[in-house]
């Protein structure tokens, strides 16, 4: 192993780091959380373009003290590694760091390897790995190198977008679902199955796309919920989202599928982003169709104003996946039917 | 009814139907520095968006007047950092209504100026000898009835001055509301340390079983102050601190520390149990109250680096009161769990530090092997919840000093909530509002258990004044109180915890 991965010299750098970003704030700082392990892809991000897993660690900067491990699979023939911090007060003056360490995994492969990065995590606390970019292509994937930190990890967090993309040769697949089809939905997601598959529950699974499309089933359960309204789940006959990109609406019509115990008349009629906003109308058997959805001026259920519409940013999604460790079992469950036959 | 599946795991947030609540005594100090900040604070979270909020106050305020004022009191220290358009907002959405609390038309204006949403809370925010009007006046303008829209009263301490007059109160609070629409407040247990007693007692494995008379020596509850009464005397002098502190917070602090798992978590089997242990507690009678409890009253003295005057100097009160501004108890249950067990528990103003907490004093193991001296000179493992400042708990250990010895020192395993977890914690009474929002009494104080804190205080007081003991014992301004508290202690080894 290259002499600049001891992990003793690393810990040491850290601890001196450590303290001297820690020195102007009069209450000290605060205690590490967990480490987070982030799996990047070189040119993943074209030059002068944000990149939106370094947008989403900034938010949770001064948020949530961390260890921050980047390993990215660079074009170079030695790996290498940087350490550094950042601090950033709290209320009371805290200062809430990361400290982070930086390898650059080149064609020796080390930086890649566990055994070069599992002593920098920390011992006793719950450990994240996050693949922001996908899973990579054939000349490198990020799956063999989780498959061996599997026991290290407790939780992936992931974006089945991001990995669909990897099957489509690095391109986002279009979005398009013209017309109605029954509720065989999941292709799109299989990708993110066959990883919890292969990787058989070693770690808890954490989908992005599945919390973005959480507003939709959070409005669509609220709109059903009144006493009054639950007999029309079951005349629910046909359902159309507009808005959402392809695996929103394919985690959406598979969460209803799977809640409803029944296939649907599905489809996905104008593929967007639900930052942007949302409608779902509900066909109903023997009464008026339901219209559900939000846009940046508030949610609308049944023409009744519902209150705000605040979309989560990849950086508040980062920040509730590293607060919690606990399974999703409607997730799973969704999951499972993720591209199935019957589906 | 029909289920809703879509629901499932979903873990909602708890939103309260709309409603519209109105704050009694708008005018005052619990308004300004508790309400408003920890109303703007849900408001913030999106937790309160179909609420209306009116205050209700003799002022000659109108609403202009106190938006104005609403505005102000967010730019407080604990909303300082918050978006100025959030406030903005915040205060122009609140109502106003001026009137005396004896005035039917200011309570006709409730109904008239606000019939929506017809759900209503009404806080008693206002002095307490203005409760029973206040309940009367809702009563009689018909806005306790719930025939279209749920009507709920938040009461805020003190709920009477001995068991007769908070009975008297809840007979009068009663005749206008039943009980489930009552929620008599006691701030403390909007704490997230104090909530977190029970789920740490009955969420992890290792306690339970050594929480009771087998293992623990002894119990100990403080609640220190550094401030005096400041310009509170007038109040304080017929108050005292038995009544002010110990009657409410403290034996809350008690029934947490020492109730039965409950059978579920419905807020009734919860306060079920509490009831049960404020039951159990032995009374101190006439006879009792010179060896079971200590009082004193603070002198002249140095607190956090400045003078302090005595508390017979201060503001509004008598030169020759004998009012305790300390109080200490020794509190015995009369239950199989806590038979033998002494509870400590102390409050006082003007002491050396600000402190609220439990500690559980465990047992001796029955052989110290590794001690070459007595069984006092070895501290017993401690377990203690800070319930302010610092939140957190910590567990005393003995452990080996390094070297070629068989010496102990005393160790400590520390959580502390500020260091574990990301979010500071919610103000106490942000919990509390949102859980009356969705009619939840769980953290709120049933009429039982007051009556019962009440019956056992009561009966103190009543030996105080019959038997004029024990004396009143003065302590120096930022002490640690009377030196006479310790022999509430019962045992050479014991001591009170240092403040």
């Amino acid at each position: 192993m290259s002499a600049l991965l001891n992990p003793r010299v690393i810990e040491q750098e850290i601890a001196r780091i450590r303290e001297k970003e820690s020195n102007p704030y009069s209450s000290g700082t605060k205690t590490n959380l967990f480490t987070l392990v982030i799996f990047r892809q070189e040119g993943a991000v074209l030059p002068g373009q944000p990149d939106p897993a370094e947008t989403a660690l900034q938010y949770m900067l001064g948020k949530r003290p961390a260890r921050i491990i980047t390993i990215t699979r660079a074009r170079a023939p030695q790996t290498e590694v940087w350490v550094s911090g950042r601090c950033f007060p709290d209320k009371r003056n805290r200062g809430v760091c990361f400290e982070e360490v930086r390898i650059e995994s080149g064609d020796d492969g080390v930086g890649i390897d566990p055994g070069a990065w599992a002593p920098l995590l920390i011992r006793d606390l719950p450990v994240f790995a996050w693949i922001p970019d996908g899973l990579g292509t054939d000349e490198g994937t990020w799956e063999g190198a989780l498959l061996k930190a599997a026991g290290l990890i407790d939780k992936l967090l992931v974006d089945s977008a991001r990995l669909a993309a990897d099957d489509a040769g690095g391109g986002a697949k279009s979005a398009g679902y013209g017309g109605a089809k029954s509720a065989g939905y999941g292709g799109a997601l299989s990708a993110l199955r066959e990883l919890k598959e292969r990787t058989t529950g070693a770690f808890l699974l954490s989908d992005f796309s599945w919390r973005r499309s959480r507003i939709l089933r959070e409005q669509t359960a609220r709109a059903f919920d009144p006493p009054g309204m639950r007999p029309f789940l079951a005349a629910v006959q046909s359902v159309r989202l507009y808005g959402g990109s392809e695996f929103e609406a394919s985690l959406f019509f598979l969460w209803l599928r799977v809640r409803l115990e029944r296939q649907l008349l599905v489809e996905h009629a104008a593929p967007g982003t639900l930052a942007e906003g949302f409608r779902v109308t509900f066909k109903l058997t023997g009464a008026p169709d339901l219209d559900i959805g939000c846009t940046k001026g508030g949610c609308l259920s049944r023409g009744e104003e519902k209150g705000a519409y605040r979309f989560p940013s990849d950086g508040e999604i980062l920040l509730e996946e590293v607060d919690t460790l606990s399974r999703d079992p409607v997730f799973v469950e969704v999951l499972a039917h993720a591209g199935r036959p019957d589906d | 009814m029909q289920e809703n599946p879509l629901l499932a795991g979903l873990g909602l947030p708890r939103e309260p139907q709309p409603l519209t609540l109105v704050i009694f005594g708008a005018s005052g100090d619990l308004t300004r520095r508790k309400l408003i900040p920890a109303l703007f604070s849900l408001y913030v979270k999106g937790a309160i968006t179909g609420v209306r909020i009116v205050g209700f106050a003799r002022r000659e305020w109108d609403t202009a007047s106190f938006r104005a004022l609403v505005r102000k009191m967010l730019d407080s220290e604990d909303s300082a950092g918050a978006d100025a358009e959030l406030k903005d907002s915040f205060a122009e959405g609140v109502g106003f209504i001026r009137s005396s609390f004896e005035a039917p038309e200011g309570y006709a204006e409730i109904q008239k100026a606000y019939p929506k949403p017809s759900n209503r809370i009404f806080y008693l925010a206002a002095p307490p000898d203005a409760y029973q009007v206040i309940v009367e006046r809702i009563g009689a303008a018909g806005l306790a009835d719930q025939s279209h829209g749920f009507s709920r009263i938040i009461v805020e301490k003190p709920l009477g001055r001995d068991l007769a007059s908070a009975r008297a109160l809840n007979e009068r609070i009663s005749h206008t509301f039943p009980e489930d629409q009552i929620y008599r407040i006691d701030h403390y247990l909007g704490k997230e340390t104090v909530q977190n007693i029970m789920l740490m007692r009955f969420g992890n494995g290792i306690f339970e079983p050594v929480w009771n008379k087998r293992y623990v020596d002894h119990v100990q509850i403080t609640m220190a102050e550094t401030i005096g009464v400041g310009t509170r005397g007038r109040y304080y002098e017929s108050a005292g601190a038995l009544r002010d502190m110990m009657q409410n917070h403290m034996l809350q602090l008690l029934s947490l520390v020492a109730m039965e798992p409950p059978v579920d978590l419905d807020p009734d089997s919860i306060h079920d149990e509490k009831v049960k242990v404020l039951k159990s507690i032995a009374p101190i009678t006439d006879g009792l109250v010179r060896t079971e409890t200590v009082r004193g009253q603070y002198e002249r003295g140095i607190v956090d680096g400045e003078e302090a005057r005595a508390y017979r100097e201060e503001e509004g009160v008598d030169p020759h009161s004998h009012t305790e501004t300390f109080a200490a108890l020794r509190v015995s249950l009369q239950s199989w769990r806590w038979a033998g067990v002494p509870f400590l528990l102390r409050t006082g103003k003007m002491l050396s530090r600000r402190t609220t907490e439990i500690s559980i004093h465990f047992k001796q193991p029955p052989l110290l092997l590794f001690a070459d001296r007595d069984i006092a000179g070895t501290p017993p493992n401690v377990l203690t919840f800070r319930i302010q400042p610092q939140e957190g708990i910590t567990m005393g250990f003995n452990s080996k000093i390094p070297g070629p010895t068989t010496e102990m020192r005393t160790v400590n395993m520390d959580f502390s909530y500020g260091s574990a977890f990301g979010d500071d914690l919610p103000d106490a009474y942000e919990r509390l509002l949102l859980d009356a929002m969705l009619g939840d009494s769980t953290l709120y104080m049933r009429n039982d258990e007051v009556e019962s804190a009440w019956g056992f205080i009561t009966e103190i007081l009543h030996g105080w004044e019959e038997t004029a003991e024990p004396s009143l014992c003065m302590y120096r301004a930022g002490s640690s109180g009377p030196e006479g508290a310790a022999r509430l202690l019962g045992a050479p080894e014991r001591k009170w915890r240092r403040l």
